[in-house]
Order: structure tokens, then sequence, then C-alpha cells
């Protein structure tokens, strides 16, 4: 079987490759490009490999001979045509962790992004084609290296390239090699040559790298080939996340602001849907939700901006749409989490919970069915056109029933933080140890919104300076109540479950074991209850308050 | 990467010339980066003939002195051969004064083990290529290798043969660690009825192993020097890049403390 290594080098030492391509010809290509070169780069002593894109109109491999000509001789080996596939997570986890992964020759690469190129792991491929998961590759080097960084996401397909790839070298007067060259030309794409390290010889790779410089066939690479080739495909280089960050001016129309952001937050809620329909990972349905969240949120505290008459019924559509995918992440939460159960009991309970996990698997099955109904109906379908139109309307509708369109965005944010923030501190300084869990989840509520408009247009008008203090510290309160609301519903949902679970399990142990989860999740709560005050201080300091007073307007 | 030294150091080694080191240096190498593993050849012979047949200029920047005295002048030197992790050191016509550049130091019998030490990080196999003779040089190898690999050519008469490994078994001794020593036949002519003659009564001298893969006197061996490439390159299914491989499987089953290369 033909095999490819695409930056041979198994370890940390440079230039090795597969065991069965000894001959200078044989040497092959096809591995992820490394990062753009920079002039400092080709300075260097010994370099990383640096990457060139044909800019010319001829056989690139011509080229490279007339470029030089004088200077050395160019050896080629095979042409191969290789078919590669690009994988990433939906959010591109991979690429942002400075990996490519790809399928080729029946195997799955995994090699740095940066300038070493270095081939990671590489192992038999499953089918590539369908989606990935970093559990199911076994416990081999490529899963080890995947799973803190995929963690249960799906890695995909993210683009494919057929491609022409060629070994190249360049040899001096003894016809030594002291240059090595991957050329690979992509279909649709330009080619692009790669220059491997090679011990020794860094004057000659300088000087060559010059020639081709100075050359009007070839420029310095500005992107890996996987990026050319998800753009190509149409699809975001960077991934879709549910990160939203648009850029606008305080002294713009709020209206004008909010459109964008609003459009943002719909495009991630109308990318996300094929994967939740598909039930791929359950971060898609995260992602869905959140986007929804925010986009909820935004209309709650900006509705000036928005026609009166349309915000009681969007809210409550918009509101309708979160509750129909609510089940399905509560519950895909509690079987993912599931696992994880059984070590917070008793060692005789912990065989306890089977009747519990059929349980909830079931009713995950039944509320995907529902949700998935929701999702597809008139009612859906009717939210979003509404949606759509008014968005991209919105600059044109009278200005009557809109008091806040014209304000300036600045104005409008800064007020809306700024009270946002104030109500939170009351609300905050109001909980007691014996206040009931409502209350706390009421304030996160609140936090999310602040949270929300801080990170959604916070940032942008008035900058992460300013900003990035105040949403650490709202983090560091929201995670204490993130994590105390969902102890308070995970034991409401153990003693809502109980009756189902005794008729499945007649025996007294599932009860006993999620009586003793409920202790368990009921103690956690109050621990969290514990350190409320002390994290609550930290967002609502005199310093902090002094902070929001002087930069939001009133 | 661990603190502790990580390459074997195999050294082949004989007081005469024309047995077959060099040819047997370079083509061990070749099949065991052939086979994975991450190989440096080192090329201590001043008559540079491991560095002419890979195409190398025989230069060291501050010749031998410079490779003995200074910390990095080792790795600083070494030259990527065409083939994939096969890397060379390659000679500089001044080593053939190693033996008084040796002298300027301390221990000298250590010192090309420490100028070697750094690299045995970056490689699964070190291996020497050394200059027929007994001197300073000769014990700065024993010092460095975990190994020695040393040819026998049969045509000798077999009771120089004795003596050469016995001497090498005492000089072979460093401190309480001994070298392993792999003598094997090369340079073997099966129609030669004075080869087999000799080669039997060598392998039934008791104090005396001889590894059971030889190599054989080949045209294909020969023509390395006209080729410039190790004997696998050009004839890959021929006698002698057979008896290469067989030969580098017997070393490595035979090394102490072998696992392989971390692949």
């Amino acid at each position: 079987m033909m095999r490819l290594r695409g930056w041979p080098g198994w370890g940390k030492h440079r230039g090795h490759g597969n065991p069965r391509e000894m001959t200078p010809a044989a040497t092959n290509g096809g591995g992820e490009p490394p990062a753009p070169p920079v002039a400092a780069e080709l300075a260097a002593e010994s370099g990383p490999p640096v990457e060139f894109v044909a800019t010319g109109t001829g056989a690139p491999l011509a080229a490279v001979r007339s470029v030089v000509a004088g200077s050395f001789t160019v050896a080629s080996g095979d042409v191969r045509e290789v078919r590669r596939t690009y994988l990433d997570t939906f959010d591109a986890r991979l690429r942002a962790a400075g990996l490519t992964l790809y399928a080729q020759d029946e195997r799955l690469w995994l090699a740095r992004r940066d300038g070493t190129g270095e081939v990671l792991s590489e192992e038999q491929a499953q089918d590539a084609s369908e989606p990935l998961y970093a559990s199911a590759l076994g416990g081999g080097r490529l899963s080890a290296a995947l799973a803190p960084i995929v963690a249960r996401r799906a890695v995909l397909q993210v683009a494919g390239v057929a491609l022409a790839a060629q070994s190249l070298r360049l040899l001096d007067g003894l016809a030594k090699t002291v240059v090595r060259l991957e050329l690979e030309s992509p279909e649709g794409l330009p080619a692009r040559l790669r220059l491997r390290p090679l011990r020794g010889y860094e004057r000659e790779q300088r000087q060559f790298a010059a020639l081709l410089l100075r050359s009007s066939q070839f420029a310095a690479g500005s992107e890996p080939l996987v990026d050319a080739a998800v753009r190509a495909a149409g699809g975001e280089v960077a991934g879709i996340t549910p990160a939203v960050n648009v850029p606008m001016s305080p002294d713009e129309p709020a209206q004008l602001a909010l459109a964008r952001v609003l459009t943002a937050l719909t495009a991630v809620c109308d990318a996300n849907l094929p994967g939740t329909r598909a039930a791929l990972d359950n971060e898609f349905l995260h992602d869905f939700r959140v986007s929804l969240r925010r986009t909820r949120a935004v209309v709650r505290e900006l509705h000036g901006v928005l026609p009166a008459a349309a915000v009681p019924e969007l809210r409550a559509e918009l509101r309708w749409l979160q509750v129909q995918t609510g089940p399905v992440r509560d519950l895909d939460v509690y079987v993912e989490t599931f696992d994880d159960l059984p070590a917070l009991l008793p060692a005789e309970l912990r065989g306890e919970l089977g009747p519990l996990g059929d349980l909830l698997a079931e009713r995950r099955r039944d509320a995907r069915e529902q949700m998935l109904t929701a999702l597809d109906s008139e009612r859906t379908r009717q939210l979003w056109q509404r949606w759509r139109e008014l968005l991209s309307g919105l600059a044109e509708l009278p200005l009557d029933d809109r008091p806040d369109a014209l304000t300036p965005a600045g104005i409008l944010c800064g007020r809306r933080i700024r009270k946002l923030h104030r109500r939170m501190v009351t609300m905050g300084k109001a909980i007691e140890p014996g206040s009931e869990p409502a209350a706390y989840h009421e304030l996160r509520k609140q936090g999310k919104e602040l949270r929300y408009l801080l990170e959604l247009f916070g940032r942008s008008l008035f900058g992460e300076e300013l900003v990035g203090p105040l949403v650490s510290a709202l983090k560091g309160l929201q995670n204490v109540l993130g994590l105390h609301q969902d102890r308070v519903v995970q034991s409401e949902m153990l003693f809502e479950a109980a009756p189902a679970v005794a008729a499945r399990a007649p025996g007294i142990g599932s009860q006993l074991a999620m009586g003793a989860l409920m202790g368990r999740f009921e103690t956690e709560a109050a621990e969290a209850r514990g350190q409320f005050r002390e994290r609550f201080a930290e967002f609502a300091s005199p310093s902090q308050r002094r902070i929001v007073r002087e930069a939001f307007p009133k | 990467m661990s603190g502790g030294p990580r390459a074997k150091v195999l050294a082949t080694y004989n007081i005469k010339g024309g047995v077959g080191k060099t040819s047997t240096a370079v083509n061990l190498a070749y099949v065991a980066a052939e086979q994975g593993a991450s190989v440096l050849l080192c090329d201590l012979d001043p008559q540079a003939a491991s560095t002419y047949l890979f195409r190398v200029r025989p230069n060291v920047k501050g010749g031998g002195r410079g490779l003995l005295r200074l910390r990095r002048a080792a790795g600083e030197a070494i030259k990527a051969t065409d083939y994939e992790r096969l890397d060379l050191l390659p000679a500089d016509f001044s080593y053939r004064h190693l033996d008084l550049a040796l002298g300027d130091f301390k221990k000298p019998a250590a010192r090309l083990k420490k100028v070697l030490a750094p690299l045995r990080h970056e490689y699964d196999y070190i291996i020497l290529d050394c200059a027929p003779s007994i001197s300073l040089v000769s014990e700065s190898v024993f010092a460095a290798a975990n190994a020695l690999l040393v040819p026998v050519v049969p045509a000798r008469l077999s009771a120089r043969v004795y003596d050469q490994l016995s001497e090498l078994a005492q000089h072979g001794r460093v401190g309480d660690r001994k070298i392993q020593i792999f003598a094997f036949f090369s340079m073997v002519s099966t129609a030669k009825p004075l080869h087999l003659d000799t080669m039997a009564r060598i392998r039934e001298h008791a104090g005396i192993e001889i590894l059971g893969v030889g190599i054989p006197e080949a045209d294909e061996i020969e023509l390395m020097g006209e080729r410039r490439n190790p004997v696998g390159v050009y004839a890959p299914e021929s006698q002698a890049a057979v008896s290469y491989r067989a030969l580098w499987s017997e070393v490595l089953g035979r090394l102490d403390g072998h696992s392989g290369p971390s692949r």
C-alpha cells in the first residue's frame, strides 16, 4: 500500500520519514503545510520549513527548474495522485490547537500546523466520511492526542482536495541532496512548494528560498492548504463557534449594531441546526441554545430598538423555541455525565443506577423526537421567517414605536449594562444563606443577560481592557450560581424520576442510590451557596461598581 | 525526553585496514535507517571514505581539535545524507592528528564519549567508523561504544585472528563495563577452500564467538566507491545487501538492553 508521510518526522528529530521510503526519489509529500514564512524565519540559522505558493501560470516543476538553474540541479520523484480529506470539529478545535487532521491513503494523519509540520500520529483510518469520535479511535496515540482537544465533539470532514504530490531534491555539484522539497498541486488551487529541513544544509535552503522569493513565479505561502481548501469549499476556516464578535462604533445608531449582532447570532443558530437534527454531538444543540438565549437577552434588554408591537410575540415565540429544546439539552448532560455518578456513591450502591440510566436514555429519545417535531414545525418556520424579515428591514421600519432605534449604540448599551449591574448588586445583597434556590437562580439569569451584553456589545464598544475584568468577576459569580442551579435541578430531577425508576426496579437499591445522590447534590448546592458571598463581594466590590459608574453612561 | 543516554553506540573496528570496516559501517547504518531507526554515522577515519560515499565534503569546522573541544561542534557539523533518518558526522583531514588532540585533555579516553553524549538523545544508533589502529583514538572509541563490530577476513592466519580478538577483549574492558564484541566474517568467498577451512577452524575455537552471518566478497560492495551509495540503494536484492540486513538483525538480537527503536 502506498503510504504518504506529510512531513516526515516521527519524533523530535526532523527529517524522519516512512521507513520504506529510503531511496531519494521515493521520498514523499502530503501533509499539513506549515505556517506562513516570515523574513526572520528565512534568515534564521535553521528555520522551520517554509511554504511557497506558485503565482505563475506555468507548470510549477518547470518553474522550479528555471528558478534554480545555474545553482542547483533538480531531481524529481514520481507524481502521485492523492485524495486528502481534512477533518476537524464543527468549531475547529484542532485548528485552534495548532493541529491538522486529515485522511489520506486509508490512514489518518495528525500534524502540526506550525512551521515544523511534524506528523504527530498516523494510524489506519476508519471510514472518514462518517463522523469520528476520539473515544472510538481506540487507545492509540491518535486517540490520546485528540481526546483532550475535541472531547466529545464529532470530528467531521471540513474539506477535500485532490492533489498531485511530488518529491523534489536539489542537488549540488557532487550530486548530493542539499534541499528537499514537496510539491503539491491541488486541483483548483495554486501549487504549493514546501521546503523540508535538511540538517547541515541550512545555507543552501536559505539560498533556494531567496531564489524563489526573488522570482516572480512563487510567493511566500500566506495560509496553510487546509485553510485554502476550506475557504474554497465555502466553509468557515475558523469553524463555527457561538462566540460572536461584531465590530461596532459607540456613535452608530443602536439599530444598526443590534441588527448585525442579531444576524450573526441567527447565523450561528442556523449553522448548528443540521448537526442538532442529526445528533452528531451534543454541542450543536448547546451552541444553538446559547445563541438563541443570547438573541432573547438582546431582544429583552434592547427592546426599544425593535417595533413595540412585535416584541411581545417575538419574545414569546423565541422563548417557546428555547423551551422546546430544553429537555433534550438537560438529558444530554445527564446522560453524558451519567458515568461519573457511581463514583459519588458508597461502593455497595454503585451498581444500582442502571434503571435510572435506562430511564434517562429513554426520556432523551422521546424528548429528541418532540424537539425535532418542534424544530420542523410550521410555527418554527414562521418564527424564523418573520425574524429574518424584521432584521433585514429593521433600519427602514418606522421610528415612532422604536424610541431607542437611533440612540447611539454606546449610550444605549452602556446604559443597559450599568442598569443590569446595579440590579444584580441589589438582588445579590438581598440574598441570604437561607434564601430560596429561586433567588439564586433569578440572580443567575440576570448575570447571563449582563454577560451577554458585555460580550456582544461591551467588548466592541468599550474595549477589552475595561470589559475583560468585569466579565472575569462576573464569571466567578456565575460559576458558583451555575453549580448551585445544576445541583438543585439534578436533585429535583432525581426526586421527580424516583416513581418511574421504582416502577422499573422494584428493589430498594435504586431508590437508595438516587437518595444518596440527592443528598450529595444538595450538599454541593449548599457548598455553592457557601461560596456565594465571597464571589458576590468580588463582583459587587466598590472598585468594580466605581468602574461601572464611571465607564457606562446613565 | 529522558535525561539518560538513548542511542546505542556501535563501532566498526579492526587494527588492520582493508577488511570491510567502512562498507560495514555505511551499509549497517543504511539498513538501520531503512528499518525506521534514526542513525548517525560518524566518520572518524581521516581517509574519509564514509564521507566520500555519501557525497559529503570532508570538512568539520575547527577540525579534530574543534570537534573534541567545542560543546556544539559535533552537532553543528552533522549533515543529512540523501536518506531519511540517516545523518553523517563527516571526517576531516585533521583527524590524522586526533591522537594528539586527545592528548590535550585530562581524560583523553573519555573525551569522545563526552562529545557524543548530547547526540545520543537525538538518535537510536550512533555508528563509529574508525581508522585502523590501536591508539588513543581506539581507547576513546572503546570508552564510548556499547559494542564493537569486528570484521574478520578468513584468509588471514587464524592465529593472528585469535590474538587480535583476545587483545580486543582486553582493551574492550572499561572499568566494570565490558564492551560487547561482535566479530563476523567479512569478504568471504565460499568458492575459496581456504576461506571455508579457516572459518570452520575459527568457529571451533572455544574462546572466540563469531556471528553467524558473514559478508561475502562481492562486486556490489566494491561498486560502492563508484556508485557512492550503500549497496541497498543500487542492488537491494543482491546477496551483499541481504547479508548486511541479516547482519544488522543478528547484531540487534545480541545487543544488550536492545529493545528496538522507539517507534
